[in-house]
């Protein structure tokens, strides 16, 4: 009898959980002691829009507890409750509630009653405990659209919003009513509503759960835009939404024209084709309906003063599921790889077309690599989505530890790939844990080394040369070096006269199980961190180094590739074979002279770059090739680097450099040590994708054995 | 983008057709025939209110709608009740409103739909 | 490939199914047809590092990358130039981790032919357990001794096999 709408609630509770992202966020920026009201604002909108949807899907704990987060919000908007920081407090608290319920109505699991009436009893104590009565709400926002306003403009000389809602058929379905966004847009003034019903059908052949109905609104000028779209956000992707501005000039002549406020007669709807007998049972003044449809042209006329009125962005964007564009990298992926094949086969024509099927062949690369560009930048999202959840983070461990710390973000629109995004994240938290735990230093020692109380951690993200680099750093005390050597010492990870630079001395951090925190916080102090990241991270493709100084703070770099289907790579030939070296590991590359190579006792062939002795890996050996010469200086050799370590790779000649797309080896294969996948080469032949750690690790273990 | 929603499959479930013409008449011909509106007409209950007016629909009677129960009404009831008041008129059919509900005349405000409902007046709001 | 396939029922004793014939050195061995992706030429592999010696490389099978077996070789018998009527047959096998494809070089494809479950012998004991293993029984048709494999035993524990693991070739060449 009623209408299934469980397959809407996936839709509603990515959007709660982005909305509550969103509250959280203008709650960390709220300034208690002057609150922008545009955050109040935003705020408000978010328990309302929850209540509303959750009440449309039955999902009564949630509506109910937001309807009370909702009056105090009310309160805070109206100025009827001072903004404090319980309050603030509270609100917190609420966000972290409301997560929970709506995880686990999504999970269909109990909600914890207990806690939500705790906090809901807490909201209510507040709200009757607010001060003295305020004066009633600015009158223009309290009058709702059936005022009986006249036609006739309302000052604003900044002309009039136009806004054309045109829902699509699904729009109440997926728990939507204009009917509530229609008395929202009515509270931010005066709005005129002229109704489309040409959509409408007979009776009988409704579907009732679909909208028929569109509308054409105007809304004085002085109504920001951003509040309009804010009205419509739920709605995103299931209409069409145009808001244009209306210069205040051309108000005048058209205010008989306009559309009559919404209280009066609306002219009679055009749907049907049989005439309306023109009905106007209302005895308000009515300007002549028929003229009150102005022509659209009119309000696109060239003299738009106002600054580009999709400044704000983001109108109209589409939720898109990720296999959708899985399946669409995948299509690419291929299309790349056949024309490369194609280019490759073209190479070898001749003949009066074969000039013009290369240049086509060329056109076409081209072409490929802006839609391959164009569809990776389809999957990436902006890096601020995984730093928005630090604000909160650094706020309660700094209150936990007692420390003063402020926390910079810089660069949150750096765009990476989704899945990187989604896997980043935790590592992340994690080396932000160690610069707040280990890192800064407590108030009284921060002072007592002339530095100012409050310490600073510092995310950045940026586009670095074809890839992401991702900062955490400190104002600290910088890694102790001392006490790195010793605790090495004592783990037996270097041996009692090894002598270590310092950046050596730094990079055992990241060996498993390494921890010299004095006491261990639950925070991160147990030792198993510093290893794992490296490994996340290279599990995307990426690497971890840190540079710090004592004294004076910290800086871990994550670098990362801009996507995890395609790598850069040099393609290299060792005897026929052809490998693919990731550039994101390559260093440099060089010819070695017969001198250039010695032979240490203990380490093999060792070669000297750049003050460094670093091991030669003769990938031949490595995966039982016959090279086309043994020779050191008759081949190549390429100085890689993984895990912090330098080596030298011998292979037989450089083939070119080019994008491939990672194929899995392990699908259905298995794992290969110093291999990470495979790309299929422009003819068609399959290579192997080198990783580069992997290799020394198998290198050693052989030259170990 | 409209073909998007083709495929929603709740709407693949009867695009129930209440077709049957109102059976035999068993009132006299002078009484018109009355509808009370529940107290929430809104999205859950829309299939139900369809079904109520689609049976009114063809009355050669005056048909009555009582709204004094109305407590809630949402854009998908006030389409049905625009549809069928619309119906009507094209087949040279009254309809009337009884009674008052602040609900259905707040709501028909905002969404522009009084002229189409034909409700009465001004309302105070 | 059979267009009946779809119509195949599996399982002991319950019926008929069908199974595709190839020939190795002097012996005919049968997969069931359900697990046959498709029959190519032999073509060029790519060598993977520290595999069995059976395992002779990766290929491009329509954008996957395919694990080649050279099944004379797994069956420890003489090894024999690849020549034009060459034939790779690509199947796919269940393994613990899903669905896995691979092909196995033989020397040449015979037809499909129908099984009667109830006809399936049970292979004789050979004294080495891992030649029964992958032997599901073993079938005459038309006058011939039809092998019948089982795939995911055979070919699904090499697949994972780790650098220096340890494969039924040399099991087999000690127990033959």
């Amino acid at each position: 009898m009623t209408v299934d709408l469980t397959q809407f609630h996936d839709a509603f509770f990515e959007e709660s959980f982005e909305a509550l992202d969103s509250m959280e966020a203008a709650l960390l920026k709220l300034d208690i002691g002057s609150p922008e009201p545009e955050l109040i604002n935003t705020i408000f909108r978010v328990a309302h829009s929850i209540k509303g949807g959750s009440a449309t899907f039955g999902f009564s704990e949630i509506a109910s507890f937001t309807h009370s987060l909702e009056t105090l919000l009310d309160e805070l908007r109206s100025g009827t409750m001072p903004v404090t920081v319980a309050v603030s407090d509270l609100l917190l608290k609420s966000v972290d509630v409301m997560r929970a319920m709506l995880r686990a109505v999504q999970a269909k699991q109990p909600i914890d009653s207990q806690r939500v009436s705790d906090l809901q009893f807490d909201l209510e104590v507040a709200i009757a405990r607010k001060s003295e009565p305020a004066p009633p709400p600015a009158a223009a926002s309290a009058a709702p659209a059936g005022s009986g306003g006249s036609a006739a403009a309302p000052a604003a000389a900044l002309g009039h919003w136009r806004i054309r809602f045109h829902p699509y058929r699904e729009l109440l379905a997926r728990g939507n009513d204009p009917l509530r966004m229609l008395r929202e847009l009515a509270e931010l003034g005066e709005l005129q509503v002229r109704l489309d019903a040409q959509m409408l059908p007979p009776l009988h052949e409704i579907s009732p759960q679909d909208c028929y109905l569109a509308w054409t609104l105007e809304l004085p000028g002085k109504v920001p835009e951003e509040a309009i779209r804010q009205v419509f956000e739920w709605a995103e992707g299931d209409c069409d939404l145009t808001i244009e501005r209306l210069p205040a000039e051309q108000e005048a002549p058209a205010a008989s024209a306009a559309p009559e406020p919404a209280a009066a007669a609306t002219p009679p709807p055009t749907r049907a084709p049989e005439p309306q007998t023109a009905h106007q049972p209302s005895s308000a003044p009515a300007p002549a309906p028929a003229a009150a449809v102005p022509p659209a042209s009119r309000l696109d006329a060239p003299g738009k003063s106002e600054p580009a009125l999709s400044a704000l962005g983001d109108s109209g964007s589409i939720r898109v599921s990720v296999e959708k564009i899985d399946e669409l990298m995948n299509t690419v992926g291929e299309l790349v790889i056949t024309q490369a094949m194609l280019s490759q086969l073209g190479s070898h024509f001749d003949g009066p077309d074969a000039e013009k099927l290369r240049a086509g062949l060329a056109q076409l690369e081209r072409n490929m690599r802006e839609l391959q560009e164009s569809v990776m930048r389809v999957r990436m999202l902006p890096i601020s989505f995984v730093f928005s959840r630090f604000p909160r983070m650094v706020r309660d461990l700094t209150q936990r530890l007692g420390k003063q710390i402020e926390l910079k973000l810089t660069g949150e629109q750096t765009e990476l790939d989704k899945t990187v995004l989604e896997k980043i994240g935790d590592p992340l938290v994690h080396l932000v844990r160690n610069c707040i735990d280990h890192g800064i230093e407590y108030p009284e020692a921060r002072i007592a080394a002339g530095k100012p109380a409050e310490g600073t951690v510092h995310l950045d993200a940026c586009h670095r040369g074809g890839n992401i680099a991702v900062e955490v750093s400190d104002d600290g005390g910088g890694l102790d070096s001392e006490r790195i050597l010793a605790k090495a010492r004592a783990r037996g990870l270097i041996g009692p006269n090894d002598t270590l630079t310092e950046a050596q001395i730094h990079e055992l951090i990241f060996q498993p199980g390494f921890s010299t925190a004095e006491k261990t916080t639950d925070l991160s102090g147990r030792g198993v961190g510093m290893d794992v990241v490296r490994r996340n991270v290279k599990e995307l493709g990426g690497k971890v180094e840190v540079r710090s100084e004592p004294g004076r703070g910290s800086r871990f770099t994550i670098t990362l590739p801009l996507t995890l289907a395609i790598v850069d790579g040099q393609s290299v030939a060792v005897g026929t074979e052809t490998y693919i070296v990731p550039l994101i590991s390559i260093v440099e590359s060089m010819q070695l002279k017969p001198s250039g190579v010695t032979r240490l006792s203990g380490r093999g062939e060792v070669l000297s770059f750049r003050g460094d002795y670093l091991p030669i890996i003769r990938l031949h050996e490595l995966f039982g090739v016959e090279p086309r010469s043994r020779a050191l200086h008759e081949g190549l050799v390429v100085i890689a680097e993984g895990d912090g370590r330098r080596v030298g790779l011998f292979v037989d000649d450089l083939l070119g450099q080019q994008q491939v797309v990672i194929k899995s080896l392990e699908a259905n294969y298995g794992h290969i040590d110093g291999v990470s996948g495979a790309t299929i080469l422009g003819d068609g032949s399959v290579a192997l994708i080198l990783d580069v750690p992997g290799l020394i690790r198998a290198a050693s273990m052989r030259a170990a054995a | 983008m409209k073909n998007r929603k083709q495929q929603t499959p709740a709407r693949k479930r009867a695009q129930k057709r209440p077709t049957k013409r109102a059976p035999a008449r068993s009132r006299s011909d002078a009484a018109p025939s009355a509808l009370a509106l529940a107290a929430e007409c809104t999205l859950a209950q829309a299939d139900a209110l369809q079904a109520e007016l689609a049976r009114r629909l063809d009355e050669p009677q005056r048909v009555i709608v009582d709204v004094s129960a109305l407590q809630r009404i949402d854009t998908a009831g006030l389409q049905l009740l625009a549809a069928f008041v619309q119906d009507r008129r094209t087949a040279g059919r009254a309809v009337e409103w009884r009674g008052r509900a602040a609900a259905l005349d707040a709501a028909a405000g905002l969404l522009g739909l009084r002229g189409m409902l034909e409700l009465a007046g001004e309302v105070g709001q | 490939m059979s267009s009946n396939a779809v119509e195949r029922q599996q399982g002991a004793g319950s019926g008929s199914h069908q199974v595709l014939t190839f020939v190795l050195g002097n012996e005919t061995y049968g997969v069931d047809i359900l697990r046959v992706q498709e029959i190519r030429g032999w073509s060029a592999v790519t060598k993977i590092p520290h595999a069995p010696a059976h395992v002779l490389g990766v290929l491009n099978l329509r954008g996957s990358i395919v694990p080649i077996v050279d099944l004379r070789m797994r069956f420890a018998l003489e090894r024999a130039e690849y020549t034009a009527v060459t034939v790779i047959i690509v199947m796919s096998v269940r393994g613990p981790s899903g669905r896995r494809d691979f092909g196995v070089v033989v020397d040449g494809v015979s037809d499909v032919v129908d099984v009667n479950s109830a006809e399936v012998k049970p292979a004789p004991e050979l004294g080495s357990r891992s030649a029964t293993e992958y032997i599901r029984g073993l079938v005459s048709v038309a006058e011939r001794m039809v092998v019948l494999l089982d795939i995911d035993r055979l070919i699904g524990r090499d697949l994972a096999l780790s650098p220096g693991g340890e494969s039924d070739e040399a099991v087999a060449a000690s127990a033959a």
